[in-house]
């Protein structure tokens, strides 16, 4: 078992090599810690949030308009399903005359 | 902005999400550099580590609801990013074992330029140390001395005791050292 003493002193040594030698802002953190602190954001920084934001916002867009597609395409397909089962029952109705006065006439011939 | 708490933010963005964007940019002024540098520091690539920034900041974007508030933020949010580089070895270590062939056809050109980019980008003796650690040290290593956390909150991210992760600290702190004076050696070596 590690005794609190021991970790610390190790911890406190590493902590001092990374702010000797880490780069100044790693070492900053270390020491700021707390939330809120406002900090130096480099223009690198700045691009990269940049980036961050517009990525989640065309998530959002493309999102919504994957979702609309679908819908669309939804709506479409039962519109054309309906459209279709309309046709065939119109196309029925429209075809049993016809075989009905065919039949007479044939009727007719016989006799 | 800069007068509100990290609590206070994450209420905002779970309200004005995804339309209003002010909130959460905040978060990222506040977190995005260090967490980008941790990330850094544990994949050892400028790519993989920008890849996974991102996607972890996605994934708060679009899981915010979700944060309850057990746990402090930013605990939350090294949750998620330590698990994303995790991933990512794991896809890295997957990727190569695939390519291996392709690898070996990339010119000696090619590895040379690549080297000297990611130098410009991880310089410095505490990165050299840290790309010579297995990944769990190296990971801890970057969560205690790049991101800042306490034992608590690596405990909290990890999701194991306190007493197992200060014991597993312990450790890498121990090989942290061993290279790091080996190091040293090395350089007075060659010095001689």
């Amino acid at each position: 078992m590690i005794s609190d003493a021991q970790f610390l002193e190790q911890d406190e040594q590493i902590l001092s090599i990374f702010k000797e030698e880490g780069t100044s802002l790693d070492s900053a953190r270390i020491d700021s810690g707390s939330e809120g602190v406002r900090r130096d954001l480099t223009i690198e920084d700045i691009r990269r949030i940049d980036r961050i934001v517009q990525k989640a916002k065309f998530s959002v867009v493309a999102k919504h308009s994957i979702s609309f597609l679908f819908k669309t395409i939804g709506v479409g397909a039962s519109e054309l399903t309906m459209a279709f089962i309309g046709a065939a029952k119109s196309a029925n109705l429209t075809t049993r005359p016809v075989k009905t006065e065919g039949c007479e006439n044939d009727r007719a011939d016989n006799e | 902005m800069d007068a509100l708490t990290d609590d206070e933010l994450v209420a905002r963005c779970k309200t004005e999400l995804p339309y209003d964007v002010t909130a959460y940019r905040e978060l990222l002024r506040r977190h995005e550099p260090l967490v980008y540098r941790s990330c850094l520091k544990m994949l050892g690539s400028v790519q993989d580590a920008e890849e996974a920034c991102q996607d972890a900041f996605l994934q708060v974007f679009h899981k915010i609801d979700q944060f309850e508030g057990r746990s402090a933020f930013k605990t939350w949010l090294y949750r998620i990013v330590y698990n994303r580089c995790i991933e990512s070895r794991r896809r890295d270590a997957r990727r190569s074992e695939n390519h291996a062939k392709l690898v070996e056809e990339i010119t000696q050109d090619e590895i040379t330029r690549e080297d000297t980019a990611m130098k410009n980008a991880l310089t410095g003796k505490v990165h050299e140390v840290i790309a010579k650690m297995n990944g769990e040290d190296c990971r801890l290593v970057t969560l205690r001395y790049v991101s800042g956390l306490s034992l608590q909150e690596i405990a909290d991210v990890l999701q194991i005791g306190l007493s197992a992760t200060k014991m597993r600290l312990y450790r890498a702190q121990e090989k942290f050292k061993e290279i790091y004076t080996g190091l040293d050696t090395e350089e007075e070596a060659e010095e001689a």
